[in-house]
């Protein structure tokens, strides 16, 4: 298929240049939607257009924008576009691999995203493990300003925008939109209360919108040819667009591939050579951390966002995180309840102080010492400190432990009865 | 350092040029951007100091306009930052899920057993810290680590390849000394 996030690549496996990325289509709608599109016709086109947030929550994107004050209700002072490029979802490498590979899809978009809400500048928060990605960004960002891309009167428009990076320390809150407000003021970075949303007081209380990086990197398609356009790229009818979809654990060839939004996770699981070593698949955990197991029954269900509520589960990130019939699901979700509770930002006592209860519990089942009570705790736990938490961290943490429940209950009284890990020698003999 | 009775910092109000014209876009250093820079400068005073001490506490207070508590509410808060001593390099484990399921325990055991140490600790001649660390978002090159900048992956677990690594580990670090 064409990719349209990664149509341009760098000669020598870096960063597609300016040059390159022109040289695939890049920037040719630019200057023209900037001059003849009105921005409600933009952000028209957006919504029309079907993209949902692909940072994890699937929120219209279109809605998000016609959420920002404009004409009557805009006080005419700064509004702020703000790049979530704070990628730290467990198995989850997608944005990464768009930076790595097409820095200017990026710009490009929140060139336009940011002219739609009538932004005046636009910020990249980036975690700072990403050296060289931020290195790629400010680059890229350089050649943009170089070309009259970005700064005062884009292209020749009257509109003005330009971008600057700032990077963060690493920590998973951050991912949060309003914790990532925080920390970019230079605050500890604990999520704020909603409301009020960012849309209208966010970054120094202005109206501030907060967009993953493959959500603005989509923009400039819809914009060059339309949402019908963006529309029928999907493999599945209420699809719309393509998707960076992620593969690793227990797969043969780990690896970030762009395909139509809605191709099953067979057929990319397949496309990476399949499980690990020619063993049994036993299940996935299809968009990073905080998203529910899915098991082989689930092969054939388009890996979109509707069709996987469906089944129970939730698209996250799109980047899959496979098991193969020698990992534990229960150790692995004990791994994933170590994360959660590690990165707790601290801030509320059903976080903060659950999260590590999960994780003893869990340890008890893995360690030989669970018992039936304990699997009954695990439940009622996670059920409890989603709903009574400020922001989404322990429900996010929750959702793993739902699909756990839902579809290894047999692994799980195993650890019970059998007082330990039954995968615990197989594990061995894998890693050896 | 930079003079702290510089203009209040202004983060909306400078760039709120024209009402509803074409806005004037301001670039960082215009705008007196005081505590919005605190990680930055947490960050290359711990490249010049290998840590964050008390002194570089007080002193990132100064050029940020914080108190040293509100420093501490964000040097204590992110991963990268370090509040103690944590060697001339360190070394940090990814132990998520698609490195744990990568080899990622084993990973962990053969450093710490090469270096003698455990996680969180440092190496006798201070050369190594190994520290556990979160997805470093590369899992299709897991299990990884991040040391300096670079993160190197995927990665053997054995005791020779675990000995290379931290050989390239050194390699990299003289070369950007040097």
């Amino acid at each position: 298929m064409n990719e349209v996030l990664l149509r341009a690549r760098g000669r020598h496996g870096g960063p597609a240049s300016l040059d390159e990325y022109r040289a695939a289509g890049g920037y040719a709608a630019l200057p023209r939607a900037l001059k003849e599109m009105k921005p409600e016709e933009m952000i028209a086109v957006v919504k029309d257009s079907g993209l949902r947030g692909r940072g994890g929550a699937g929120f219209p994107s279109g809605l998000k924008w016609s959420f920002v004050p404009s004409g009557d209700q805009w006080d005419g002072g700064p509004k702020y576009l703000m790049c979530n490029a704070d990628e730290m979802e467990p198995g989850t490498f997608k944005d990464r691999v768009l930076i790595e590979t097409n820095p200017h899809a990026l710009i490009e978009g929140m060139i336009l995203a940011g002219y739609g809400m009538g932004m005046t500048e636009g910020f990249i928060f980036i975690r700072r493990e990403y050296f060289r990605q931020a290195d790629g960004l400010e680059h890229a960002i350089q050649e943009a300003r170089g070309a009259k891309l970005l700064g005062e009167r884009i292209a020749g428009s009257g509109y003005s925008f330009d971008i600057h990076i700032h990077r963060s320390g690493g920590r998973y809150i951050c991912g949060e939109e309003t914790a990532l407000l925080n920390a970019f003021e230079g605050k500890r970075a604990t999520p704020r209360a909603k409301p009020p949303f960012p849309a209208t007081r966010g970054l120094w209380a202005r109206p501030t919108t907060v967009h993953n990086v493959e959500t603005l990197a989509c923009v400039p398609g819809i914009v060059e040819h339309g949402a019908q356009w963006f529309k029928g790229l999907a493999a599945n009818p209420e699809g719309a667009g393509t998707k960076l979809y992620g593969g690793s654990g227990a797969v043969e060839d780990p690896k970030c591939v762009e395909r139509p939004i809605g191709t099953t996770l067979r057929a990319l699981l397949d496309e990476m050579g399949g499980v690990r070593g020619g063993k049994k698949l036993l299940g996935v955990i299809p968009g990073g951390a905080s998203t529910a197991f899915l098991t082989p029954e689930h092969l054939d269900v388009p890996m979109d966002f509707t069709p996987l509520e469906k089944a129970g589960s939730r698209l996250g990130t799109g980047t899959f995180i496979a098991f193969s019939e020698d990992d534990c699901p229960v150790k692995g979700t004990l791994n994933l309840q170590r994360f959660f509770a590690r990165e707790s930002c601290g801030f509320c006592t059903p976080c903060r102080d659950g999260l590590p209860f999960g994780v003893w519990l869990l340890e008890q089942l893995e360690s030989g010492q669970g018992t039936r009570e304990h699997l009954d705790w695990i439940e009622d736990l996670y059920r409890d400190i989603g709903p009574n938490s400020f922001c989404a961290h322990a429900a996010g943490a929750a959702e793993p432990i739902k699909g756990l429940f839902r579809h290894f209950r047999p692994i799980l009284e195993e650890h019970v009865s059998a007082s330990g890990c039954p995968f615990a020698e197989k594990a061995e003999a894998v890693h050896a | 350092m930079s003079d702290p009775k510089g203009p209040p910092a202004a983060g909306p109000q400078a760039s709120s040029g024209a009402a509803g014209g074409a806005l004037r876009v301001l670039g960082p250093d215009e705008r007196a951007l005081k505590r919005e820079r605190i990680v930055d400068v947490l960050w290359s005073l711990q490249k010049q100091r290998g840590f964050i001490d008390d002194e570089a506490v007080k002193l990132a207070a100064a050029e940020c306009d914080l108190t040293p508590l509100e420093v501490d509410e964000i040097a204590t808060f992110y991963n990268l930052l370090l509040r103690r001593p944590a060697g001339r390099t360190q070394i940090y484990v990814c132990d998520s899920i698609s490195c744990e399921l990568c080899g990622a325990s084993k990973l962990i055991e053969q450093l710490s057993r090469v270096l003698g140490v455990g996680l969180g600790e440092v190496t006798a001649d201070g050369e190594f810290g190994l520290l556990p660390i979160v997805c470093l978002g590369h899992c299709e090159r897991a299990p990884c680590v991040l040391a300096g900048e670079t993160v190197h992956g995927p990665l053997q677990t054995d005791r020779a390849s675990v000995e290379a690594l931290l050989q390239r580990i050194r390699d990299e670090r003289g070369s950007a000394q040097g």
